[in-house]
């Protein structure tokens, strides 16, 4: 068979080709770079399945119980760690050999606190899943953001209301930059870090010291700022070492 | 080039290289990194550097994605008290390395990731006292250490420790690849394990028991180890005809010997360098090799301040150049081997007790002849000595003869030092009256069969061990011999038991200090490998019901405390690390000045007579001085030290110590036959920086080929090599013979008897060249090149003075520049906001030991590099020591020799970044990823870094350092072999890295930050308690954490009150290159020495600091003038035109 080739007039559709290409990967690396590759698209929405289907909604939300019960040293320093088995465990303490509740027995025969009491029985540690994850190079202290007023809420959104936790915020590196340059609508007073629904409509307007900022976030935020010496870096050294 | 004359020339340099111009110097100075420093790396093949690239691509790949699952895993049970990622401080005290560290561990999260000083233990807080009277001393409060400690760490978490139990019933066999961790990890179980080797023992035990421990042998690292010795009797007494073989491969008994020899017996001497204003070191290693150094240091850093009024003064006369010498005030070179007749001549003096007085028409000391140096050297010190009795103290070195020992006590008695500046301390010997030989009758007594069971407590002795003893003979003439093991070594192969040993880290046991200070040391960490402490093979031993180590050690305590014993005791033991008023009492013992004088060893004795062969009963009253002009090669001595990095090569496979630049030769990775110039000549050889030629050393049959290495200032005739290298069986770092290796063994030239100095050697040169990796012209910031000004440089980037110049004129440190107009190209940038972090760094006190850059590389997760990359100037050190030599320019000027400086002097800076207000790294950084906080740290941000090196090549200090590869990963701690192991290698060596650091990659640009993460953490922490702001003190870099002598200060400016404010401030504060108005946050306080008047040079009679430098400003002026003159006619022309 003879090798086909092609005619000679092909050759000015050539370059139009290469155009062809080229604007289709353009096309294409855009949207792929700044849109699939954004944090918004890849971290928001984040919901893997854990090891005990723990529901926040109904813990945190139903019951009102702290975030600190569980999350100890959220307060104390970078990380807010995850709930030893041991915290579970106090109210959720396995039957005795016997049969016999101990401590609390809440729900303690439930199939999804099989994990839990495993972890119990064995000494072996329940494997969590991380959520929110910041990249290594990026040294985030929880403490020195409670302890200066920004909720809970403000990073990881209305958690009591979430029956399976999922990362709500982008959490990349404009987002936290953009609440260093302007603290002011996340700032609130310490006591109320972590009532995830709390809103400066909730200040109660007899209050002698914050009264007059009911319903006005901005104001709070700029008395808070200034009251406890709160500002903010934005140098690289804040977060990167 | 010349060694400069005239004071417009440079007075400082740093090698001989640059002496001579050569231009491997010149390229280090040309360039900020040599050429084809970014070329691939030598003896990695294309092929599998595309396998390790393709790897690196391939976990891009993997971690690019965002929804890889992180798995955390919660405690079941929290520790009480723990939050995680904050470190906890734990006090622990051990032996590292031939000393005795009396640590606070930092442990995060229950890993021990680094070592400091325990400011409470009694050995420093009796010497609190840090020279400021600004009564922060509890503040500052702060032990520091040396570097080995600082790098215990990492040998913790070294993968190449010997990972599970080895029985060797065949030991003709070829030993094989050594058995370590990431084998273990890779087989998951070994063929024996602990139970096996119980039941082995049980019967064995069994049937030593049964003829009262006939034919077994215990070889054991002496050392004040409370229960390992009571153990140790408890065995002895178990087993009665039980030979205990005592065996330390450095520190001998030449100390005590001496004593004995005047009648003192069971005590050990404490030194108090703080109570004594004149010290004396004869061939002593203070700061260095001797087993006090950190103590030492801190004690002699207190009086060193000139403004206090009672600055010391120390004398040093050595053969080596050891880091106590360029830290003296004044330094005399003699052969180790002329001591002892120098300490007789010294006593003579004394005993005469008439003051030496100056004449009026006397040379100064710049113009005497070296056989004057020495008469004019022995009055000095000796009028000195006698004019402060009572507050003198003369030491010793440990590698001296017993008779320098014998002498230098006998003075200390006559001087009335005993008691005051120095302590004769009761010393129990729990091993008092027990039979024991020494190693070389062990190994006779073995060879002949006498022994069928030997138990090895001593690191490695087959490597250690003097030449003329044959121990792997003596080893393999006993059927059983069990060796507790750091590593499956040279020793191991000719053991029929190698059990894992623990790392202090992770052992119970206990120690007492040098003042008699008992405390427990405690594990930080489950042992890594499996391993056994030697208190649990000696209980085994001993038959113990008992195996807890815990309870044993306690048991001792309570034994110590006797009926004060109480559950709280222990436990406020182990919290402080020490027992309370646990000091040894001072001894009642009186030294007898009339003992009769004890024969020196043949190496002194024979060099004293000056005729070999005959054997002297005492040496002659005459010091052979070393005179460089004639250099008696029939008078060559060798002497052999313990290395300043690897130590006796225990530390060999620990890549920070290899990696370490040795104080003085700035050398890696390597040991060499340091000698001076004068020596080199007369051999024959030579060296041209990296590259040396060999020189063979012979003694007997045995024989040592290794490179030179020229060091100024060094003894003639005396040829110094470290021990510690030329591993056969080390590790992956430290050298496997066959596949690689790491320096030259020094170990067959040794004899038993002349174990650090010897004679009778033969040295011969060779025309053989070696390359060395030094670091000593890397990062050189005095740049020749551009421009007319730079000469001027050098001589104001150190500055030192004399103490009486200092008195004369506070300023002299002040340079001003003449005609130099400070102006700034635009806005300065406004860095004091709340707080201005700076350093202060007091050359006076620095002795270049380091501790800091050890320290550095350990808080900051600083890889190491390799011997190869180290060649390149790649090494990563973000803390480096800068050692300059100066010398007596008049004597060298009158000789007409400029590249054999008469009498060099060392001055050490340590050269981090100095974090600039106006950094000249910003401003040429395109990606603006190294940019300044607003309280003025110049920061990195790794992640925004492209690697253009631009602000390495704009930083005038130098001190950028570049990941050409990723270090870290894949050149890092596992250096080298590269297969399936290697996951777990990097997960056991990860370990060691600072979570609160981040980890750098390849193509990054890095430097000093000040340690930013303990900046950011002392405010959150500050925010955290309530907005208290932060005091002076509460922020210490790692550096200065490490720093016995306290030379380094940070703390924030903007306080008044600070230390770091109260230095700036001090007459002899000035800032390197400060004439560039880069306005740097760290500055050096200037050099002072406290050089007697007779002693001192021309130059230090007449200092020429402001003199040179209206001088030269003339000359500048005048430079100016003319050049202006040219400009001018130039746009007489153009205008013309």
């Amino acid at each position: 068979m003879q090798r086909f080739i092609f005619p000679r007039w092909i050759n000015k559709f050539m370059a139009l080709l290469g155009l062809l290409i080229l604007g289709g990967g353009l096309l294409y690396a855009g949207p792929m770079f700044m849109g699939v590759t954004s944090p918004v698209t890849l971290n928001i929405g984040y919901e893997p399945v854990q090891p005990v289907p723990f529901s926040h909604a109904l813990h945190a939300g139903e019951m009102k119980m702290d975030c600190r019960y569980c999350h100890v040293s959220v307060d104390k320093w970078a990380h807010s760690t995850v709930p030893a088995t041991k915290t579970c465990i106090n109210c959720h303490s396995p039957m005795s050999p016997e049969g016999a509740p101990v401590l609390s027995a809440v729900h303690s025969e439930s199939p999804k606190l099989q994990a839990v009491r495993d972890s119990w029985r064995t000494g072996e540690s329940i494997k969590w899943v991380r959520i929110h994850r910041l990249p290594d190079f990026v040294y985030f202290n929880h403490s020195a953001h409670v302890n200066s007023g920004v909720s809970c809420v403000t990073c990881h959104d209305r958690v009591d209301k979430m029956e399976v936790v999922y990362q709500a915020k982008d959490q990349s590196m404009a987002w936290c930059i953009d609440c260093h340059r302007n603290p002011e609508p996340n700032l609130r007073p310490v006591e109320f870090v972590t009532k995830l629904g709390w809103t400066a409509a909730d200040i109660d307007p007899e209050d002698e010291e914050l009264g007059k900022f009911a319903n006005d976030q901005a104001g709070l935020g700029a008395y808070l700022k200034e009251k406890n010496h709160l500002h903010p870096n934005v140098n690289c050294a804040t977060c990167h070492r | 080039m010349k060694l400069p004359v005239t004071a417009s020339e440079k007075q400082f340099f740093r090698s001989v290289d640059q002496l001579e111009g050569t231009p491997e110097f010149n390229e280090f100075l040309e360039r900020e990194f040599p050429v084809a420093a970014s070329e691939f790396p030598e003896g990695v093949s294309r092929r599998r550097w595309m396998q390790l690239m393709g790897a690196s691509v391939a976990f891009a790949g993997a971690s690019g994605c965002r929804y890889y699952r992180e798995e955390f895993a919660g405690f079941v049970v929290p520790p009480s008290g723990r939050v995680a990622g904050l470190p906890q401080s734990f006090a622990t005290n051990f032996v590292w390395a031939g000393k005795v560290v009396n640590g606070l561990v930092k442990s995060l999260d229950g890993r021990p990731i680094k070592v400091d000083g325990n400011a409470m233990h009694p050995m420093f807080a009796t010497s609190a006292n840090s020279g400021y009277a600004d009564g922060k001393d509890e503040k500052f409060a702060q032990a520091g250490s040396d570097a080995a400690t600082q790098a215990a760490v990492l040998s913790l978490y070294d993968p190449d420790r010997l990972g599970w139990l080895v029985q060797r019933d065949d030991r003709s066999l070829p030993a094989g690849k050594m058995v370590t961790v990431a084998e273990s990890v890779a087989q998951k179980k070994g063929p024996v394990n602990w139970t096996d080797f119980d039941i082995a023992a049980r019967s064995q035990l069994e049937t030593l028991g049964g003829n009262g421990g006939e034919g077994l042998a215990i070889v054991y690292e002496p050392a004040p180890t409370p229960t390992f010795n009571r153990l140790l009797a408890e065995v002895a007494a178990k087993f009665p005809k039980a030979t205990l073989v005592p065996y330390e491969s450095v520190y001998g008994r030449n100390a005590v010997k001496g004593l004995e020899s005047l009648g003192v017996s069971n005590v050990t001497v404490n030194h108090r360098l703080d109570k004594a204003t004149v010290i004396v070191a004869i061939d002593a290693d203070l700061f260095g090799s001797e087993s006090a150094s950190v103590i030492n240091a801190r004690q002699f850093s207190i009086n060193r301040d000139p403004n206090g009024g009672n600055m010391n003064r120390l004398y040093c006369i050595e053969s080596q150049f050891s880091t106590t010498g360029s830290a003296a005030d004044f330094r005399y070179a003699l052969q180790s081997s002329q001591m002892v007749a120098f300490l007789k001549r010294l006593e003579a003096a004394i005993d005469a007790g008439t003051p030496f007085e100056a004449s009026a028409e006397e040379l100064n000391y710049s113009k005497l002849s070296p056989s004057e140096r020495l008469e004019r050297v022995l009055q000095v010190i000796a009028t000195d000595l006698l004019a402060n009795k009572g507050k003198s103290l003369v030491t010793v070195g440990y590698q001296q003869d017993p008779a320098a020992h014998q002498i230098a006590m006998r003075i200390n008695a006559k001087l009335e030092n005993v008691g005051k500046t120095l302590f004769l301390l009761d010393a129990p010997n729990e091993l008092a009256g027990l039979k024991s030989i020494k190693l070389d009758e062990f190994a006779r007594q073995a060879a002949n069969g006498q022994f069928n069971t030997a138990w090895i407590f001593a690191p490695n002795p087959v490597y250690t061990v003097a030449g003329d003893i044959d121990l792997p003979a003596a080893l393999l003439a006993i059927k059983t011999v069990v060796y507790a093991a750091d590593y499956d070594d040279e020793t191991a192969v000719y053991s029929t038991w190698s059990l894992p040993l623990t790392h202090p880290l992770e052992a119970w046991s206990d120690v007492r200090s040098a003042d008699g200070t008992y405390g427990v040391c405690q594990p930080m960490i489950e042992p890594v490998t499996g391993a056994r402490s030697s208190i649990e093979l000696l209980s085994i031993l001993a038959g113990f019901e008992e195996l807890d180590p815990a309870k044993i050690v306690s048991g001792t305590l309570q034994k110590l405390a006797g009926g004060s014993f109480t559950e709280r005791l222990w436990q406020e033991a182990l919290h402080d690390g020490f027992l309370k008023d646990s000091q040894y009492q001072v001894s009642s013992a009186t030294i007898n000045t009339a003992a009769e004088d004890l024969k020196p060893l043949p190496a002194s004795a024979i060099a004293a007579e000056g005729e070999n062969g005959s054997e002297p009963t005492v040496a002659k009253n005459e010091v052979l001085f070393s005179d460089p002009d004639n250099v008696d090669l029939s008078r060559l001595e060798v002497v052999v030290l313990p290395s300043d990095t690897v130590y006796d090569g225990r530390l060999a496979n620990n890549g920070w110590m290899q990696e370490c630049p040795q104080p003085i030769t700035k050398l890696t990775w390597d040991n060499a036959a340091l000698m001076s110039v004068s020596t080199a000549r007369a051999l024959g050889v030579g060296q041209s920086r990296a590259t040396a030629e060999m020189v063979v050393i012979r003694q007997g049959d045995a024989m040592t080929k290794l490179p030179i290495f020229i060091v100024p200032g060094q003894a003639e005739g005396t040829i110094v090599v470290a021990l510690g290298y030329g591993r056969s069986r080390a590790g992956s770092v430290g050298g496997v013979s066959g596949q690689f290796d790491v320096g030259h063994s020094i170990q067959g030239l040794r004899r038993w008897n002349q174990a650090f100095i010897l004679n009778g050697i033969e040295v011969s040169g060779t025309t053989e060249p070696y390359k060395l990796a030094t670091t000593q012209d890397h990062f050189a910031i005095e740049d020749q090149l551009g421009m007319g000004e730079i000469p001027r440089r050098a001589q104001v980037i150190v500055r030192e003075g004399t103490l009486a110049s200092y008195e004369k004129d506070h300023q002299f440190a002040k340079v001003s520049h003449h005609g130099l107009k400070i102006d700034s190209l635009w806005k300065e940038p406004e860095v004091r906001e709340n707080h201005a972090w700076g350093m202060s760094i007091d050359l006076n006190k620095c002795s270049g030991c380091n501790a800091c850059v050890i320290a550095c590389q350990a808080e900051n997760n600083v890889p190491i590099v390799g011997k190869e990359q180290v060649s390149r100037g790649r090494e990563m050190h973000w803390l480096r020591i800068d050692r300059y030599f100066t010398a007596d320019r008049e004597a060298t000027a009158a000789k007409g020799d400029s590249t054999n400086p008469v009498d060099p002097r060392i001055v050490t800076q340590p050269m981090a970044c100095a974090h600039c207000e106006t950094a000249p790294c910003e401003q040429v950084c395109p990606v603006a990823a190294t940019v300044h906080t607003e309280d003025g740290i110049n920061a990195m941000a790794y992640n925004r870094c492209v690697g253009t090196r631009y602000c390495a090549n704009n930083c005038p200090y130098k001190v950028r350092r570049f990941n050409y590869f990723n270090y870290n990963q894949k050149y890092g701690y596992f250096y080298g072999w590269q297969d399936k192991r290697e996951t777990a290698n990097t997960k056991l060596q990860s370990l060691v890295l600072n979570p609160d650091v981040t980890v750098r990659g390849r193509g990054v640009m890095e430097k000093c930050t000040y340690c930013v993460q303990r900046v950011q953490n002392a405010k959150i922490m500050a925010r955290n308690k309530g907005g208290v702001p932060i005091a002076d003190g509460d922020v210490r870099t790692a550096c200065q954490e490490a720093c016995a002598s306290q030379a380094i200060v940070f703390g924030d400016l903007n306080d008044k009150t600070s230390r770091v404010y109260a230095n700036h401030n001090d007459p002899r504060s000035y800032a390197v290159l400060e004439e560039l108005n880069i306005k740097p946050r760290t500055q050096y306080l200037a050099r002072l020495r406290n050089v007697p008047v007779r002693l001192m040079t021309s130059e230090q009679l007449n200092p020429t600091w402001n003199h040179s430098h209206s001088e030269h400003g003339e000359e500048h002026h005048g430079d100016e003038h003319g050049h202006d003159h040219e400009e001018h006619a130039g746009e007489h022309e153009e205008a013309h035109s």
